[in-house]
């Protein structure tokens, strides 16, 4: 299942929030998309998802336009997790990651033995059956986090959208969430993840795309992407960075005081 | 899997609880109550009144006292789940104020007088005109949009219907609206209960038709349209079996109030959050609340009987206050 993206535009007010954008994602990739606030990383999510109108450009799947597809079809392929999600009821988290399972679902039927196995494997996945039957609000933002991306993973998509996964939990489970990301990765899962740590986003990701005002400003692997250049013109930051055999440690240390 | 069957005991114990305040509802009234007052009225009147009594006139106040109560229930339990707001209630898209304007309407011109069933007809077409004016408003816009929409019809129609009161000349014709305002099943016909249930039982489909993505809902509605749901569908299915319930039952029963609001909060600890299965169960127990209700208004004897949205918002909004102190005693700890 390949995942390919042409020369997106989406417009806000005839303001160009993404611009001529293309991306790809393939079976088993984990790829970061990275860039500074309001770049277009999770309006270009929600364009993909089908939650935001694009005004030109292309989406397919394995070649196959995406809006050739029924919902519940694109549903089952593409599984979306939102940044920092409210849950509006006190759902007990098991029955929230059912909802993963809604385009398999019948009206009017309980749920099948497979989807009652589909979530219990996702759970699993994340380590969250011990509070499975608990109610959500009972839970701590960590757990939380795992909840969800266990609802994002029972859904069975061969492609998954991130965004933000680890934006609001503690060192832990920054790292447990990227593992499970890259363990379904290896398993043959497309995952596409928005990320703000850069650090993490070396260690993990395969490949990197870095996104300013809308199109991509550099694409590849995390060392040619995460160069002192690239971060200084789009984040307009200088970095502290220290390579490693395979990947880099990169602190955030300053603004960039003179033009680039 | 225990909660499965948790949900269906829940549900087999309010529906017997409605089954059992409907028995109770056809054997009380003025011309006898209980077994026994029953036994004597029977004796008195003879077998063809006693007919006539149950089933012209205890008959339809017992089945319209759960169809409405029903409806208030699913509707603000649809609602706040397709709102994803604890404080929507029926009222809040507008379709009980236009569709009690309508009512208004037909008795101010007096054409309730000449024809009795233009009354609930014209009620019936104020909240039809209601989801028309929203899906026109509100079609492609969010949920605030729709609430404010709501808001605006609501206070619209109220004002005109003050305004019908303020230029009737006629003070029995506006006391006539106002009794009819208060809300209230006494002396209703089977004629009622035939006009209003068709358009009742489909608001019912839509509203159930659109359950099992209320529950998708409550992930927002982004992750909604990722896992297949259909928005627009889902906001005409609420927006109409409510109108359609809703204005059936206002076209009927007048405005009753708080039973939409407080029906879902009470049921909600019960099914585990989860909308749709909130909404039969809160169609089941607020078709009970409202047969009880309607059993109180018979049993407590004052000069002139209790309207029944009185009773309602008496026991309602104290009620309400003390869930919401509640509510926030839990959030502290």
């Amino acid at each position: 299942m390949k995942l390919e993206a042409l020369n997106i535009t989406v417009e806000f007010q005839s303001r160009k929030v993404i611009n001529e954008l293309s991306l790809s994602l393939g079976k088993g990739e984990l790829v970061g998309l990275i860039g500074p606030n309001g770049a277009g990383k999770t309006t270009l999510l929600k364009a993909i998802i089908g939650a935001q109108k694009y005004v030109h450009g292309e989406l397919t799947l394995d070649g196959i336009p995406l809006q050739d597809l029924s919902q519940v079809e694109r549903a089952k392929t593409l599984s979306y997790l939102p940044q920092a999600q409210s849950i509006e009821w006190q759902l007990q988290a098991r029955a929230l990651v059912m909802l993963g399972r809604f385009p398999y679902q019948q009206a009017f039927s309980p749920p099948s033995p497979d989807c009652e196995y589909a979530v219990d494997q996702a759970l699993a996945t994340v380590n969250a059956t011990p509070f499975a039957f608990r109610s959500l609000h009972t839970l701590s933002g960590g757990e939380r986090a795992l909840v969800l991306l266990a609802r994002t993973l029972a859904v069975g998509a061969p492609l998954i959208l991130v965004d933000e996964p680890i934006a609001e939990l503690d060192l832990y489970h920054q790292i447990n969430v990227m593992q499970i990301l890259k363990d379904k990765a290896t398993e043959g899962v497309g995952v596409l993840a928005v990320l703000h740590d850069l650090t993490m986003a070396a260690q993990f990701m395969d490949r990197l795309i870095l996104i300013n005002d809308g199109s991509v400003f550099a694409e590849g692997s995390p060392k040619e992407v995460l160069t002192k250049k690239n971060l200084e013109e789009v984040y307009k930051i200088s970095p502290h960075q220290k390579d490693l055999s395979n990947n880099s440690i990169i602190f955030p240390w300053k603004k960039v005081t003179k033009d680039v | 899997m225990d909660n499965i069957k948790n949900y269906f005991f829940l549900l087999s114990a309010l529906g017997l609880l409605a089954v059992l305040l409907f028995i109770a509802s056809l054997m009380i009234g003025s011309a006898g109550t209980g077994f026994s007052g029953m036994r004597v009225m029977f004796d008195q009147v003879g077998p063809e009144v006693f007919s006539v009594i149950m089933k012209e006139i205890r008959l339809p106040r017992a089945i319209l006292g759960f169809t409405v109560g029903a409806s208030l229930g699913a509707a603000g339990a649809a609602l706040q789940g397709y709102l994803r707001n604890p404080l929507a209630e029926p009222g809040v898209i507008g379709v009980s104020t236009a569709a009690a304007l309508g009512a208004v309407i037909a008795i101010y011109t007096g054409l309730s007088v000449v024809m009795p069933l233009a009354l609930p007809l014209m009620a019936i077409g104020g909240s039809l005109i209601v989801i028309f004016l929203l899906q026109t408003i509100a079609g492609s816009g969010n949920v605030a949009t729709l609430i404010l929409a709501g808001v605006a019809i609501s206070s619209l129609c109220g004002a005109l219907t003050s305004l019908a009161l303020n230029l009737s000349e006629n003070p029995f014709a506006s006391l006539e609206i106002v009794f009819w305002l208060l809300g209230s099943i006494t002396d209703r016909s089977m004629s009622h209960v035939w006009l209003s249930t068709p358009f009742i039982v489909i608001g019912w489909l839509f509203l159930a038709a659109s359950s099992r993505s209320l529950d998708v809902l409550s992930l927002g509605e982004e992750t909604a349209v990722s896992l297949g749901v259909n928005l627009s569908r889902i906001r005409i299915l609420v927006i109409s079996g409510t109108a359609l319930c809703i204005g059936a039952c206002t076209a009927i029963a007048g405005v009753i109030g708080f039973v939409g609001l407080i029906v879902p909060h009470l049921m909600r600890p019960l099914v585990g959050h989860q909308p749709s299965r909130l909404l039969p169960a809160s169609a089941l127990a607020g078709g009970s609340l409202l047969l009880c209700a309607d059993i109180m208004v018979r049993l407590i004897n004052f000069d002139t009987e209790l309207k029944l949205g009185v009773v309602t918002a008496l026991i309602g909004g104290p009620f309400f206050l003390i869930l919401i102190l509640r509510l926030k005693v839990s959030h502290k700890t």
